[in-house]
C-alpha cells in the first residue's frame, strides 16, 4: 500500500454546499497529498459526489474554500483547473471517434498536430485500444467505452484525477480487471486521483485512503486497515465489512478504554471516539473474530445465543446467532474448532477484548 | 465567508441562462404582444377621442351580418375539427403500427400536403370541383350525371377543402400519442378476457383520446381563422370572420369594426384553448412532460366510460371480421390507403394542367407543352415575386432558427418560474389566428414605415416561425447530455469552444431542419403578405392569390409545380438529415 509522497496538494476548508434548505454537504475539512489514491466512500446521497464536483469546479460552494498548491481554486473555472474527470456514464463525445475523443484535451491545449498523434496512440496502446481509435464510441463495449474514458483523461497527464463512480455501469469480473487496471494507470502516472464510490469492497482495493461519508458529512477518514479494524461510528463499522453491533450505554471511559453495558451484558473494548459526551454507544466485533466456546481467560469476553440459521458460502459457513433480547449476530464456523453445531442449539461465543471496539 | 461567496453560481453565471430567450421574448413582446394589445385596445376606443366606448361591440352585435358570419365560421371550422379527427384517426393507427421506419415513409404522404401551400392545395381543389371541372367531366363522360353537379362555391366544396387542409395536421398530431400507446396494453387486457372490441374501446380508445382532442383543438382553432379556402371554394354564404376582417381594414378602412372581429376571434380560440387544458392537459400540444393526472370530474369520466361500454358491445358483433390483435385489420387496409390517396391526389392535378397546351384549364388537356412554364421564367411580375420570396425566406430561416433555438436552449437550462409564461408565449403565434397577427402588425408597422418593406415581412414571417423552430430545436435538445458540456469542460474548452465543437455538432439535425421549417413557414406564407408584403413588389403566394382572383390560368398550375417542387426537395433533405 503505497501512501501519499509529497506535501499535500488539495485542501479543503470547511467547504460546504447548500441548495434553499437543503444542505448536499455539510462544511468539510480535509487534504490530499500529492500521489495519493483517495477514495470517497458512501451510500447514494452522502454528498460525496457534491464533494467531488466542488473540487472539480462544476458546483461552486455555498462555503469555505478550496487550495491546490497553496493557491485559491475555490472559485477558479472548471477549465482553468487542468484537474481529469471520469464520468460515471463516461461521457463521451458521441459524435467524435474515439482517437476524436482522446485527443479533444489536447487541442485544447494547442499542441502540435504531430505531438497530438503520437501522445494519443501511447495512450490508446496502454489502455490496449489502439486497434478501435476509428469507431465511434456506440461501436464499443461497456468496457471499452470506459478505457477511452480513462485515456482521454489520462491523455493530457492532469496531475489530478477525480473520478465520479467510473465503473459503477460495468458488471462484476469487468469492475474488478478495471480496478486493477485503474492501480496500474494511478501508479504508472503518478497521478493524485480522489475517486467516488459506493461499493466497499472497491474502496478497500484501491484506496491509499477512504473517507466515509454518511449524511452530507465525514464520518472516518483514514487508510483502509484502520478504518476496517478500527471504526469510529457505527456507521463506520456497518458500513465497511460485516460488524456485529451491540448498543448500550457507556459505564466507565478513558482515552483508550470503555466499558458499555448492553442487554446482552456489559463488556469492554477499545475507545477513541470522537465525541465523548454521548453516553449512547455501542460494542462492535467483526464476525471473524468470534469463536465458538466459553471464554479461555479474561482477556477474552463472551456471551450465548440460540443458534437460528446456517448460511452456507462456499469458502466458509457463517452462524446466526440471536440473542436473549431478539439482536442477532454472524460468526463464522471455524472448521479446526470441532463438528458444525446444529439449529436450535444453545451455544457460547468468545472473542478477543482487544479486538472489540467502542464507537459513539 | 464573504457574502458573495454564498450565493451560489453568481461568480461563475453572471446571467442565468434564461436570458438567451431575451431576443425571442423582444420581439414577440414588440411585435406581437403590443401590436395584440393595440388592436384590442381599437375595438373598445372611440377612433376621434380615444375615451373608452362599448359602442363598436353593440354595433357589430346589433348587425344580423355579423352574427351570421360568426355563426357560420363556427360551423365551418366545428365541422372541419370533426371530419379531421374522424377521417385522420385510422390513418393515424394504421400508421401507427407500422416499425419506426416505414413510418416514417410513409408519414411523408402526409407531411407533403401539410406543408403545402393552402393556395396550391386550393386552386388543385378548384380545377378538381369547378363546373367544368376534373370531377364534373369525369361523371359526365361516364355517363353517371347530365348537367354539372354544383361541387363548389357553396358548403360542399368549403368543407371539402377545409378537411382537406386539415386533415394532415389533425393526423400528425394524433401520431406521437398513438405511438407512445405501449402495444402490449391491449394483449394483456386480452389475457385478462377482453374481447377484440373490448380492447379497443375500453384500452386503446382512451388512451388515444388525449391525442385526438388535441387535433381536433388544433383544427378547430387553425380553422377560425381561415379565409384563403372560403374565399375560392365558398359562396356568399360561407364568408367567414376572418374574410369580414380583410373586407373591414382593406376595402371600409374600419379598423375598430376589424378589431372587435379580430378580438372575438382571439378570445374563441383562447376560450376553447382553455376548455382543452382543462379536460386534458396541455403538456400533449406542446410535448412537454406533464405528471399531472387527467383533471377530469368524476361525472364527465364515469360518463365516458360508460359511453366506452356501451360503443364496446355495440361493436362486440363486428369482432370475427377483425384481426387477432383486436385493433387493426392485418388483411388489405383499403381505408387507410383511400384517405393517403384524399390526401395526395388532389394536389397532384396541377401537374397535368402546368404542362398542358390549352389556354384552359381543360382536363385532360388537349395536348403538352412547356409554354406555361416559359409565360412564367420570362414573367418579370413573377420571377421579382420569386426572388423576394426565396430571399425573405431565407432570411426568416435564420432569424427563427437563432431566436427560437436560443429559447428553446435557455428553457432546456433553465429552471426559473417564469418558464411557463415564455413557453406560453413563444407558442402564442401558433394558436393566435394568422389574419388577427397580420393585421395587428399591419396596424402598427404602417406607422412604423415598415409596411411594402423586407425587413417588415421577414419580421411578421420569423413570428409565425419561431414556434416551430423553438418545438423543433427543443425535441433535440431533451435528448442531450449536458454533462458532455461539463466533460468539455473539465478538458479544458471554454464556453464557445464548447457551443462549436460539442453542442452545435450534435443538435446539427434539428438546428437544420429547424431552418428548413422556417423556410417553408415563410415562402408559403399569405396572410401576413397580403397586408405587409405592399402593392408591387410582392411574395410569391400574394402573387398567386392576385392571379386566382383575376383569373384562373395555367401559368398558376406551373407556378404551384415550381413551389410544390421546391417545398417537396426541402422536406426530404429535412427528413434525411433528421435521421
Amino acid at each position: 500500500m503505497t501512501t501519499g509522497t509529497g506535501e499535500s496538494e488539495i485542501v479543503l476548508e470547511g467547504l460546504s454546499k447548500r441548495y434553499g434548505t437543503f444542505t448536499a454537504l455539510e462544511p468539510t475539512s480535509l487534504s490530499v497529498k500529492e500521489g495519493e489514491f483517495l477514495t470517497l466512500l458512501g451510500p447514494s446521497g452522502s454528498g460525496k459526489t457534491t464533494l467531488l464536483q466542488m473540487i472539480s469546479g462544476l458546483v461552486d460552494p455555498s462555503a469555505g474554500r478550496l487550495t491546490v498548491n497553496g493557491e485559491d481554486w475555490t472559485h477558479r473555472p472548471v477549465n482553468q483547473r487542468g484537474m481529469g474527470l471520469v464520468f460515471q456514464h463516461y461521457a463521451l463525445f458521441p459524435h467524435m471517434t474515439v482517437a476524436e475523443n482522446v485527443s479533444f484535451p489536447l487541442q485544447m491545449r494547442k499542441l502540435p498536430a504531430a505531438d497530438i498523434s503520437a501522445q494519443v496512440e501511447e495512450t490508446l496502446r496502454k489502455v490496449q485500444l489502439d486497434r478501435f481509435s476509428h469507431r465511434f464510441p456506440k461501436e464499443l463495449s461497456g468496457g471499452q467505452q470506459q478505457r477511452v474514458a480513462l485515456a482521454r483523461c489520462f491523455v493530457f497527464r492532469p496531475k489530478i484525477i477525480l473520478m465520479d463512480e467510473p465503473l459503477g455501469a460495468l458488471d462484476k469480473a469487468l469492475r474488478e480487471h478495471m480496478q486493477l487496471e485503474i492501480r496500474r494507470l494511478h501508479k504508472e502516472y503518478g497521478t493524485t486521483v480522489i475517486y467516488v464510490t459506493h461499493d466497499q469492497e472497491e474502496a478497500l482495493v484501491m484506496s491509499d485512503r477512504i473517507c466515509v461519508m454518511n449524511h452530507a458529512k465525514v464520518e472516518q477518514l483514514g487508510a483502509p486497515h484502520q478504518i476496517y479494524s478500527d471504526p469510529e461510528t457505527v456507521f463506520s463499522a456497518t458500513f465497511i465489512g460485516h460488524s456485529n453491533v451491540l448498543k448500550g450505554t457507556r459505564e466507565a471511559a478513558d482515552d483508550n478504554w470503555a466499558t458499555v453495558r448492553t442487554a446482552n451484558g456489559t463488556f469492554s473494548g477499545r475507545y477513541t471516539a470522537r465525541d465523548k459526551a454521548t453516553q449512547d454507544v455501542a460494542l462492535v466485533v467483526r464476525p471473524e473474530q468470534m469463536r465458538v466456546g466459553p471464554a479461555p481467560s479474561s482477556e477474552f469476553e463472551g456471551l450465548r445465543g440460540r443458534l437460528s440459521e446456517l448460511v452456507y458460502l462456499g469458502s466458509e459457513t457463517r452462524l446466526l446467532l440471536t440473542l436473549a433480547d431478539g439482536t442477532n449476530i454472524m460468526l463464522r464456523h471455524d472448521p479446526a474448532a470441532g463438528a458444525m453445531p446444529s439449529i436450535g442449539e444453545e451455544i457460547e461465543v468468545h472473542w478477543l477484548k482487544s479486538l472489540a471496539r467502542v464507537v459513539a | 465567508m464573504s457574502v458573495i461567496q454564498n450565493v451560489p453560481g453568481l461568480r461563475r453565471f453572471p446571467v442565468g441562462p434564461l436570458w438567451l430567450v431575451l431576443p425571442a421574448v423582444a420581439l414577440l413582446a414588440v411585435f406581437f404582444l403590443f401590436p395584440m394589445g393595440r388592436l384590442f385596445l381599437l375595438g373598445v376606443q372611440d377612433p376621434a377621442t380615444g375615451a373608452f366606448t362599448g359602442e363598436h361591440y353593440s354595433r357589430v352585435f346589433d348587425t344580423s351580418v355579423y352574427w351570421r358570419i360568426l355563426a357560420i365560421t363556427f360551423r365551418i371550422a366545428i365541422l372541419t375539427a370533426l371530419f379531421s379527427v374522424l377521417l385522420g384517426y385510422p390513418l393515424a393507427l394504421w400508421l401507427s403500427r407500422m416499425d419506426s421506419r416505414r413510418q416514417a415513409l410513409i408519414a411523408l404522404l402526409v407531411l407533403l400536403p401539410f406543408w403545402t401551400s393552402y393556395l396550391v392545395k386550393t386552386f388543385a381543389w378548384m380545377i378538381l370541383l369547378g363546373n367544368r371541372g376534373v370531377l364534373n367531366t369525369l361523371f359526365m363522360d361516364v355517363g353517371l350525371i347530365e348537367r354539372p353537379l354544383r361541387l363548389m362555391y357553396n358548403e360542399f366544396g368549403v368543407i371539402i377543402g377545409m378537411v382537406h387542409a386539415m386533415m394532415p395536421l389533425a393526423v400528425l398530431t394524433m401520431l406521437p400519442v398513438m405511438n407512445g400507446i405501449d402495444q402490449r396494453l391491449a394483449l394483456a387486457a386480452g389475457t385478462m378476457g377482453a374481447s377484440r372490441s373490448q380492447r379497443f374501446w375500453l384500452v386503446y380508445f382512451p388512451l388515444s383520446v388525449p391525442g385526438a382532442a388535441a387535433a381536433g383543438l388544433l383544427a378547430f382553432v387553425t380553422s377560425l381563422g381561415f379565409f384563403i379556402v372560403p374565399a375560392f371554394l365558398g359562396g356568399r354564404g360561407q364568408t367567414m370572420l376572418a374574410q369580414a376582417i380583410i373586407t373591414q381594414v382593406q376595402e371600409l378602412v374600419n379598423w375598430s369594426f376589424a378589431a372587435v372581429l379580430a378580438s372575438l376571434l382571439v378570445i374563441t380560440a383562447l376560450a376553447s384553448i382553455w376548455v382543452y387544458n382543462k379536460l386534458f392537459g396541455l403538456s400533449v400540444i406542446s410535448g412537454a412532460e406533464s405528471d399531472d393526472l387527467p383533471k377530469r370530474t368524476s361525472l364527465l369520466r364515469t360518463g365516458g366510460q360508460r359511453l366506452l361500454r356501451f360503443m364496446a358491445w355495440v361493436s362486440a358483433p363486428f369482432d370475427r371480421f377483425r384481426s387477432p390483435d383486436g385493433i387493426t385489420n392485418k388483411k388489405v387496409s383499403i381505408y387507410p390507403l383511400l384517405a393517403l390517396a384524399f390526401l395526395v391526389a388532389p394536389i397532384l392535378v396541377v401537374f397535368p394542367i402546368a404542362f398542358t397546351s390549352s389556354n384552359s384549364l381543360q382536363f385532360p388537356p388537349p395536348g403538352y407543352s412547356l409554354r406555361w412554364f416559359e409565360q412564367y421564367l420570362t414573367s418579370p411580375v413573377w420571377i421579382s415575386a420569386t426572388l423576394r420570396s426565396f430571399g425573405v425566406a431565407f432570411a426568416t430561416a435564420f432569424f427563427a432558427t437563432v431566436l427560437g433555438g436560443l429559447a428553446a436552449l435557455a428553457l432546456a437550462r433553465s429552471k426559473s418560474l417564469w418558464n411557463g409564461p415564455i413557453f406560453a408565449l413563444i407558442l402564442a403565434p401558433m394558436v393566435v389566428p394568422r389574419i388577427v397577427i397580420a393585421v395587428g402588425l399591419f396596424y402598427l408597422m404602417a406607422q412604423m414605415g415598415l409596411v411594402a418593406t423586407d425587413a417588415g415581412l421577414v419580421i411578421g414571417h420569423t413570428l409565425l416561425a419561431i414556434p416551430y423552430c423553438f418545438i423543433t430545436i427543443g425535441a433535440v435538445l431533451k435528448n442531450y447530455d449536458w454533462r458532455l458540456n461539463q466533460a468539455a469542460e473539465t478538458l479544458g474548452a471554454g464556453r464557445f469552444t464548447i457551443m462549436r465543437r460539442i453542442t452545435l455538432p450534435l443538435l446539427r439535425g434539428g438546428v437544420v431542419s429547424a431552418g428548413l421549417f422556417a423556410f417553408v413557414t415563410s415562402f408559403d406564407e399569405l396572410t401576413i403578405a397580403i397586408f405587409i408584403s405592399g402593392g408591387l413588389k410582392t411574395t410569391l403566394p400574394k402573387q398567386m392569390w392576385d392571379d386566382m382572383f383575376l383569373q384562373l390560368n395555367p401559368t398558376l398550375a406551373a407556378v404551384s409545380v415550381v413551389v410544390l417542387a421546391i417545398v417537396t426537395v426541402i422536406l426530404l433533405v429535412a427528413q434525411k438529415i433528421q435521421k
